[in-house]
């Protein structure tokens, strides 16, 4: 077992490539090497087709390397017979939550993991009640999928790997589909478990998400192009912008208004952050 | 001369009608499109949107309430929807997932081949629609379909319905899972389609943002209804509202409110990165109060 701190995960030069229809291959990763520490909230940025989930499916051994190494706690990924433990300390969650749900009530779904690991029965009600309650969706616990919203769905589906007591939580573009309050929901969700020690590694499109990130990889054409922290990365926007990915609007905002002239002191990476600057600065034209 | 396209009243449907399962997905919705307008439609996950403009061309039909498009009442069952299909494109969620031909020409020619064009006018129709979405026509045309990057099978997609030349086109969640760039660049395609072509657009999204920067109208839907309808900038002042519908404001404007909550004067609506620069540089170069 690693320490708090310590790589969870260790990426080693890692290429990935796959055939496509009609001969030739394409390449999705070259030689990444990258390490997740543990308790960590790793944010993957990048253009759709840059290997950003490739590099996620990496990480539970979903997609095995051509080249290179992915070890999760000591353990290769290759190793086939390692893959069920891999799969246990590395829990995924996709976009699309009707993708993932496979029971036909909530708690029932919930259950589904731990009733494959072979636990006993009094284990798996503990894991399912505990994954329900820190999800807060015990109150729908008897209710279908159908009757659930997008937010509460991907909650559903949290919950349900969190019952495996994975030391990692991949979300791999898990809040693409939602509609505001649902993305907050989850957000919300993945917040409260990381301050908990798990490890989030979170995969978006959405600038303003980055913001809770404690470090950030930017992938460009299957090649790490960056890795800093948010407000270091949106310090920067020249080098992002060269690689056509956006900054925060909060971000993008104070940039703009520093550009004039505004003394605006820091890298806003939230609404708050740039409310409370903008509030207390000195007007320029005081009498 | 400006036409109503749309028009939708009271409008229900239910699904798994007349079964123990029986939900109602509209109870008494609105609408209304007018010639080359470009109306957003927001709402919560499960509010009804995907429901209410799959009735624009005649996918669902009205359980009760009306449903006129292009002068055709949808209610009369008599009525072939096919024809409103050529004048009403409908773009779904992840369209990409329903490219099946194996080269991208193939793929976008489908639907004008069935409409019976000529093979020169077919050409023209699969090179205007890549061009519309900014693919190149001698660049894409022969290359597979499923070797493109996700952002690339969207614009594929949605060249397959603009070949077929539609007045209106309804775009259901068009850059959900998009990259920044995709979404800036579909963004610009479909805007240049409406000031250049006269196309109406119909944008459903849950993207507060995007809904700022494109719509110039905007309806709000909550359990099947309609619940609020206006022009953008009067819509985004009910910043509670649309948070008790599960939805919220642009990133510009929930930053102007909050300046405002610690005594900030800003001046007008704020929507859009543009106005928060603006209104706040005014703020801050005008003598204090």
């Amino acid at each position: 077992m690693t320490a708090p701190g310590e790589p969870l995960i260790r990426v080693d030069d890692v290429s990935v490539a796959y055939p496509v229809p009609g001969g030739g291959r394409v390449q999705a990763l070259t030689d990444v090497s990258l390490e997740i520490r543990r308790s960590e909230w790793l944010t993957i940025i990048g253009h759709n087709g840059s290997g950003k989930s490739t590099l996620a499916k990496l990480l539970n051994g979903l997609v095995i390397p051509g080249r290179g190494t992915v070890t999760v706690d000591g353990l290769s990924t290759r190793d086939a017979e390692q893959r069920r433990r891999i799969r246990q300390t590395v829990g995924m969650v996709f976009q699309n939550p009707d993708n993932q749900i496979v029971a036909t009530v909530v708690e029932e779904d919930v259950a589904f993991g731990p009733e494959n690991l072979g636990l006993s029965r009094a284990e798996i009600g503990e894991r399912v009640e505990d994954a329900m309650r820190r999800l807060e969706v015990t109150g729908l616990r008897g209710r279908a999928p159908h009757q659930l919203s997008g937010g509460q769905k991907q909650r559903v589906a949290i919950a349900g790997v969190l019952a495996m007591r994975p030391a990692c939580l991949v979300l791999d573009e898990s809040t693409a589909m939602l509609d505001p309050s649902g993305r907050a929901e989850v957000l919300d969700a993945a917040a409260a478990l990381h301050r908990d020690g798990v490890t989030i590694v979170a995969i978006t499109h959405f600038m303003s998400e980055v913001a809770r990130a404690d470090r950030v990889i930017v992938l460009a054409e299957g090649r790490v192009a960056l890795q800093a922290a948010p407000r270091e990365l949106f310090a920067g926007p020249e080098r992002l912008r060269e690689l056509e990915l956006d900054v925060p609007q909060v971000t993008d905002i104070a940039d703009r208004l520093r550009r004039r002239g505004a003394d605006l002191p820091l890298v806003p990476l939230t609404v708050a952050e740039l409310a409370d600057a903008y509030a207390t600065m000195p007007r320029l034209a005081l009498r | 001369m400006t036409e109503r396209l749309i028009e939708v009243r009271d409008l229900w449907h239910w699904y798994l009608r007349g079964t123990p399962l029986e939900s109602v997905a509209l109870q008494g919705a609105s609408f209304t499109l007018d010639t080359a307008e470009v109306v957003g439609i927001m709402g919560h996950t499960g509010s009804g949107k995907s429901t209410l403009v799959q009735h624009f061309n005649g996918l669902l039909r009205p359980h009760k309430g009306t449903v006129r498009v292009c002068g055709t009442d949808l209610g009369d069952r008599r009525v072939d929807p096919r024809a409103l299909r050529r004048r009403i494109g409908l773009v779904f969620q992840f369209p990409e997932q329903q490219l099946f031909d194996p080269t991208v020409g193939d793929d976008i020619a489908f639907g004008p081949r069935k409409l019976g064009c000529d093979r020169a006018e077919v050409r023209r129709r699969v090179q205007a629609g890549m061009e519309a979405v900014g693919l190149s026509f001698e660049g894409f045309k022969d290359r597979y379909t499923f070797g493109l990057s996700g952002g690339e099978m969207r614009k594929v997609a949605l060249a397959g319905v603009l070949a077929l030349e539609p007045e209106v086109l309804v775009l259901d969640e068009p850059t959900a899972g998009l990259d920044p760039r995709a979404r800036r660049d579909l963004l610009a395609a479909l805007r240049s389609l409406h000031d250049d072509r006269g196309t109406a657009l119909i944008f459903v999204s849950h993207n507060m943002d995007e809904v700022a920067e494109l719509v110039e109208r905007v309806d709000v839907m909550s359990d099947g209804r309609t619940v609020i309808s206006g022009p953008v900038r009067e819509v985004f002042r009910e910043e509670g509202r649309l948070r008790e519908l599960g939805l919220g404001v642009p990133a510009a404007t929930e930053l102007a409110s909050a300046l405002r909550q610690r005594g900030v004067a800003l001046p007008g609506d704020v929507l859009t990165v543009d106005d928060a620069v603006e209104a706040m540089w005014t703020s801050l170069s005008s003598p204090a109060a």
